[in-house]
C-alpha cells in the first residue's frame, strides 16, 4: 500500500522528468555555463582562464561598446513607437467587414513569414543609391537626389528601422486585430447614442479596451528590437563604420569572428540586464495605464 | 537534499567552472552521437574548405585520383559557404570535435589558429618532401606566426592574392584614354582619374568616379607602404600611424577623396565591387582575389600593377590562403600527402577555377599555359612579377577586430574630411593598439 502511495507521489515527477532534464541540459545548463563564461577569457581554441570582472570592465572602458550601446538604444527608440503605432493603424484599417479583406490581412502578414534573406535582397534594391526604387521615386516626384541609404552612416540605421518595422508589422497587426474584435460592440453603440465621434470613441473606448494587447505588443517589440540581429547581418553587417552595429551583432562578432567568447558572454548578460530592466519598468508602469476591466 | 536537488546542484557547480562547462557541453554533444572515423585498415580523412561551387570538380578531379593512388585512404569533402567558414570552424573547435584533417584558411584566420597552437608544425614534412624553390616560399612568412622561427610553419600556402589596379576598358575607350600600365605613378592615377570622374547631371555629385579605392586594407596598405609610410611597427605589435612618412601618405589618401575628388567614400568603403561592375568607377585598387566578382559579368576589364611612387618605389599588399593540419588530426602523414597532392597534382585547367583571381604558390602551375590563358584572359603573368618583386604581407593576431571595428570607422571619418589626418592617426592608433595589446597578451 505504502509502495503504491509513494509511486503515486513520484509518478507526476516521472512524467515531468524528460522536460526537466531537457530544461537543465539545454536551458539552465547553458545559462549557467554562459554566465560563468562571462567571467572568463576564452578564445575557443585554448582552455578558458578565470578573469573575474575583466570582461565587464573592459567593456565599460571601450568606446566601441558605448557606440554600440547607443546604436541599439537609438534603434529601439525609433523602431518601437513606429512599429506599435503603424501596426495599430493597420489593424484598425483591416478591422472591417469588407469583401476581400482577408486577402489584405494575408498580404500584410506575408513579410512575417518571408525569408529574411529574400526580404533583405528586395530592400537592398529599394535602398540602392543608384538603381533603387526609393531614390528613383524621390528623383521623379520631387527632383531630389536621395542618399546612399544603407551605405551612409547617417541613414543606415533609420533604413534598418524601416525594414524591421515593415517586417514585424503583420505580426503585431494580427494581435491588435484579435484585441479589437474582442471589444464589445455595445460600448460603441452606447457611445454613438451619446453623440461621440470617431476620435472620441477611439480615445475613450478602443485605446483603453485595447491596452492589455498594446502592453503585450510593447513588451514583445521592445525585446525583439533590443535583440535585432538578422537585419544587421543581412543588410549591413554592422557597417558602414559601425553605424548599424548593435549589441546582438557585436556579440556574434566577438564570439565567432574575434575569438572572445568570454567578452561575448559578458555582452549577452549586459543585453539581458538591459532587457530585464526595461521590461520590469514596463510592468511597473502598466498599472497606471493598462485596463483589464 | 533530495537526489534531484543534489543532481541539479552538481550540474550547476559543474557549469560554473569553465572546464566543467566545456566538459558538460562536450558530454551533451557526445551523447548526440558521433562519426566513426576509422574502420579496420582504412584511413578516413576529412578535407574542409569553402569552395562549394567547385565541389564536383574537387571530388572528380582531385580526390578521386588521390584515392585511386592511395588505396586504403578515403577522403570526405566538407564544404561551407565562404562567409560561414570561420563560424563553422569555431563552433566545431568549441565543441571539442574534430573539424578536419586538412583545412583551408585565410592568413588572418590562420594567425589566430597559429597563436592558439591549433595547427601542426609542417616544417619537418616540408624539409623532407619539398624541393627548394618548388613553391614561392617567401609566402611562408605569414604562416610561421609572429615568432617567425625558421623551423616552424603552421600552414602551407596554396595561393596568394596581390593588390592590383583593375580597370574598365570600355570606360577608358569612351574617354579615348590609354589603359593604365606598369609605368604608371600615382600622379598618373590622379591625372587620368580626374578625366574619368564625370558629373553627368551637373549636381555636384559625380555619376562616374575615376577610382574606387579599397580603404579597408589592400588599397590603404599598398599606398601607405609605397609612399614610405607604414601601418604597423616592424614587430607588428603597435600602430605606427603618427610617423611623418605615414602622415604624408595619409594626406595623399585623404586628398584622393577631398582635394582631387577622384574617389567616393561610399563606393570605396561599401559598394566597392558593385560600383565597378555597374561601371560607376573606372578603376579599382584592390586585392586580385576580387576577380571572382567579375566572373559571369560582361564587363571588359583587365588588371595591372598598382602605381609606383614618384621615386620608383612600388609595393603590393599580399595575402595568402593555406592548408593547415590541425594538431588533433589522427592521420597527419596522410593529411600531408593529400595536401601535397592538391597543390602539385591538381589538373592545370582546374587551378584557375580553384583559386579564382589568386595565384597558385606552386611555381610550375604559374608557368603553365593552362593557368595563364584560362578565360577570362587577363594580365595574369603580372601577378607573378608583382609577387616576386614588390609584395609584402601584414599580419597580426586580432587583425579582423582592429581592422573592422576600429580602423575602418576612423578611416571613414578621415576620408570624409570629418577628422584631420593627424587626429585620425592618433585615434586609430590608440584603438588599434588597444586590440593588439590584448591580442598579444592572450598568447
Amino acid at each position: 500500500m505504502n509502495r503504491i502511495r509513494s509511486f503515486r507521489t513520484l509518478e507526476p515527477y516521472l512524467y515531468l522528468l524528460p522536460t526537466i532534464a531537457g530544461l537543465i541540459l539545454f536551458s539552465a545548463g547553458a545559462v549557467a555555463a554562459s554566465f560563468s563564461m562571462s567571467f572568463s577569457r576564452w578564445d575557443i581554441v585554448t582552455s578558458p582562464q578565470w578573469v573575474w570582472f575583466d570582461n565587464y570592465t573592459q567593456l565599460w572602458h571601450s568606446d566601441l561598446f558605448w557606440q554600440v550601446f547607443w546604436n541599439t538604444l537609438t534603434f529601439v527608440v525609433l523602431a518601437v513607437p513606429l512599429s506599435v503605432s503603424a501596426s495599430l493603424a493597420l489593424a484598425l484599417l483591416v478591422n472591417t467587414r469588407l469583401r476581400g479583406i482577408t486577402l489584405f490581412r494575408t498580404a500584410y502578414f506575408m513579410p512575417v513569414v518571408s525569408s529574411m534573406i529574400a526580404v533583405a535582397l528586395v530592400w537592398s534594391w529599394i535602398f540602392n543609391a543608384d538603381y533603387g526604387l526609393l531614390n528613383y521615386l524621390l528623383r521623379v516626384l520631387f527632383g531630389v537626389r536621395g542618399p546612399a541609404w544603407l551605405d551612409s552612416t547617417a541613414w543606415a540605421l533609420p533604413a534598418m528601422v524601416v525594414v524591421t518595422v515593415w517586417r514585424g508589422l503583420g505580426y503585431s497587426m494580427v494581435i491588435f486585430l484579435a484585441g479589437l474584435q474582442n471589444i464589445p460592440q455595445e460600448l460603441y453603440h452606447a457611445a454613438t447614442i451619446d453623440g461621440a465621434g470617431v476620435w472620441r470613441k477611439f480615445r475613450h473606448i478602443t485605446l483603453p479596451m485595447l491596452s492589455p494587447t498594446t502592453f503585450f505588443i510593447l513588451v514583445i517589440t521592445f525585446i525583439n528590437s533590443f535583440q535585432v540581429f538578422e537585419q544587421t547581418y543581412v543588410l549591413t553587417k554592422g557597417g558602414p563604420a559601425n553605424a548599424t552595429l548593435t549589441l546582438s551583432y557585436l556579440i556574434y562578432q566577438d564570439a565567432f569572428q574575434f575569438f572572445q567568447m568570454g567578452k561575448a558572454a559578458a555582452l549577452s548578460y549586459i543585453l539581458f540586464a538591459l532587457i530585464f530592466v526595461v521590461t520590469l519598468m514596463q510592468f511597473r508602469i502598466q498599472r497606471r495605464w493598462v485596463f483589464y476591466g | 537534499m533530495s537526489t534531484f536537488q543534489r543532481t541539479a546542484a552538481a550540474i550547476l557547480a559543474l557549469s560554473l567552472h569553465p572546464r566543467g562547462a566545456a566538459a558538460f557541453l562536450l558530454l551533451a554533444l557526445l551523447s548526440c552521437g558521433g562519426e566513426k572515423r576509422k574502420t579496420e585498415g582504412q584511413v578516413s580523412l576529412t578535407l574542409y574548405h569553402w569552395m562549394e561551387k567547385d565541389r564536383k570538380l574537387w571530388e572528380e578531379q582531385i580526390l578521386k585520383p588521390f584515392q585511386a593512388a592511395h588505396p586504403g585512404v578515403t577522403v570526405t569533402l566538407q564544404t561551407s559557404p565562404y562567409p560561414l567558414y570561420v563560424t563553422k570552424s569555431l563552433t566545431s573547435i568549441a565543441s571539442g570535435g574534430h573539424l578536419a584533417d586538412l583545412m583551408f584558411a585565410e592568413d588572418w584566420f590562420g594567425q589566430e589558429l597559429i597563436q592558439k597552437q591549433y595547427a601542426l608544425n609542417l616544417m619537418p614534412y616540408v624539409r623532407r618532401d619539398i624541393a627548394p624553390g618548388e613553391f614561392y616560399d617567401e609566402t611562408f612568412t605569414e604562416w610561421r606566426g609572429v615568432a617567425q622561427r625558421e623551423d616552424e610553419l603552421y600552414g602551407f600556402p596554396a595561393c596568394l592574392g596581390l593588390t592590383v589596379l583593375f580597370y574598365n576598358k570600355e570606360l577608358f575607350d569612351r574617354g579615348a584614354l590609354s589603359y593604365p600600365d606598369t609605368t604608371w605613378t600615382y600622379d598618373d592615377l590622379i591625372r587620368v582619374g580626374k578625366k574619368l570622374t564625370i558629373d553627368q547631371h551637373a549636381d555636384g555629385i559625380p555619376d562616374q568616379w575615376g577610382l574606387t579605392f579599397d580603404v579597408q586594407y589592400t588599397g590603404l596598405e599598398t599606398v601607405l607602404y609605397t609612399l614610405g609610410g607604414r601601418l604597423l611597427t616592424a614587430d607588428s605589435r603597435h600602430a605606427s600611424l603618427q610617423e611623418p612618412p605615414t602622415l604624408k601618405a595619409l594626406h595623399f589618401i585623404q586628398d584622393l577623396f577631398q582635394k582631387e575628388r577622384i574617389a567616393s567614400t561610399t563606393t570605396s568603403l561599401v559598394t566597392t565591387w558593385q560600383s565597378f561592375i555597374a561601371q560607376r568607377s573606372a578603376m579599382i585598387l584592390i586585392g586580385s582575389h576580387g576577380a571572382i566578382n567579375l566572373e559571369g559579368t560582361s564587363l571588359r576589364w583587365d588588371l595591372t600593377y598598382p602605381p609606383k611612387a614618384s621615386d620608383g618605389r612600388r609595393m603590393s599588399r599580399r595575402f595568402t590562403m593555406a592548408f593547415m593540419i590541425p594538431k588533433n588530426s589522427p592521420h597527419p602523414e596522410e593529411a600531408w600527402e593529400l595536401l601535397r597532392w592538391i597543390l602539385t597534382k591538381s589538373p592545370p585547367e582546374q587551378i584557375s577555377t580553384q583559386y579564382s583571381g589568386m595565384m597558385p604558390t606552386y611555381r610550375p602551375a604559374t608557368a603553365s599555359g593552362a593557368w595563364l590563358n584560362t578565360p577570362p584572359v587577363h594580365n595574369r603573368h603580372l601577378l607573378v612579377e608583382l609577387e616576386k618583386g614588390y609584395s609584402f604581407p601584414l599580419f597580426t593576431p586580432g587583425w579582423q577586430e582592429w581592422r573592422d571595428n576600429n580602423l575602418t570607422p576612423e578611416i571613414l571619418q578621415m576620408i570624409q574630411g570629418k577628422k584631420s589626418v593627424e587626429q585620425f592617426a592618433a585615434d586609430a592608433g590608440r584603438r588599434i593598439n588597444a586590440v593588439l595589446d590584448r591580442a598579444y597578451q592572450a598568447r
